[in-house]
């Protein structure tokens, strides 16, 4: 049998990193706007839904994949029985598998945003509805919230 | 049973059919006697042989030991939904593990009884058996050995 070494923590990590390159436009016009991105990402964020679904949770694990994954994540496990009610059980630990990293990758991507809103809190960028000003600072805001996703 | 990726369940599994062959030897003998061949016929053919066979199915897996059976054992995999109905699926995977392990003992059980069978049969000029041609008088103890021996053989061959 193959041996499954992935490390799913790692890749869940990733996979929200990813989620917040892809998303960076909004996040920093929602700082510039409102002060703060917001971390609801399936509903704040243009079909936020669907590529979280599509990118992270639409996938298929072999058995034993499945159970690594659900050792490894188990904090974030999915306990719904409807998303698998009436599966065979390799489908239905596959599909609490999917769910349960595509959880993971929320949970990162929620803690990923409260990091950027602290840090540029920290930063004094001169953002917010009120605050906010045409005038560049020296780094861009954008460059820095690149930065504290590329250093999550 | 041990956990981890390398248990080899298959193995475990040609062991416990092996003593499984061993704990109904008399009864294998007694059945070649009469009838020249022993009956794989777990439930009908043995005293209490379906107690006999719910001693391997353990449950109990955990997850990572469930999907080791499962996959290593994958030819003998039971596919009886009512067994896991309304379980979780860490439960309903545990449970058919449990399953499939106890039907790999019981198929391997059935083809070392085929294999009994026709080692028998090849010898028969040594054992005389048969419903015709058996006498209780001679060549008893023989059969008894080499049906013992035929099961010893798989056991250390596991």
């Amino acid at each position: 049998m193959a041996k499954d070494d992935t490390d799913y923590l790692r890749e869940a990590r990733d996979d929200a990193k990813s989620a917040a390159q892809y998303f960076l436009d909004e996040i920093v016009e929602a700082i510039e706007s409102d002060g703060k991105a917001s971390d609801d990402l399936t509903n704040d964020y243009s079909d936020g839904d669907s590529y979280h679904h599509e990118t992270h949770v639409d996938r298929s694990y072999k058995l034993i994949e499945a159970s690594n994954l659900l050792d490894q994540l188990s904090r974030y496990e999915e306990g719904d029985p409807g998303l698998w009610q009436g599966m065979a059980p390799r489908e239905a630990v596959s599909a609490q598998a999917a769910y349960t990293y595509g959880n993971a990758v929320y949970s990162y991507f929620r803690g990923l945003i409260e990091e950027i809103n602290d840090k540029v809190a920290e930063e004094n960028f001169d953002v917010g509805p009120k605050d906010w000003s045409p005038l560049k600072p020296k780094v861009s805001l954008k460059e820095f919230v690149n930065k504290v996703i590329a250093e999550f | 049973m041990a956990a981890g990726k390398e248990y080899d369940y298959r193995q475990e599994a040609k062991r416990d059919a092996a003593q499984m062959a061993l704990h109904f030897l008399d009864e294998i003998v007694e059945q070649l006697k009469e009838k020249g061949t022993a009956s794989d016929r777990l439930y009908h053919d043995y005293e209490n042989g379906d107690e006999a066979l719910d001693r391997y199915r353990q449950g109990g897996y955990s997850l990572h030991e469930a999907a080791d059976v499962i996959e290593q054992l994958a030819e003998y995999e039971v596919d009886d939904e009512g067994l896991w109905q309304g379980l979780s699926p860490r439960e309903a995977i545990s449970v058919m593990a449990a399953e499939t392990y106890a039907n790999a003992v019981f198929e391997l059980w059935r083809d070392l009884i085929d294999r009994i069978n026709m080692a028998v049969g090849d010898n028969l000029d040594r054992f005389t058996v048969g419903p015709k041609e058996w006498s209780p008088h001679k060549k008893d103890s023989k059969l008894t050995e080499f049906v013992k021996y035929k099961i010893q053989s798989e056991l250390a061959e596991s």
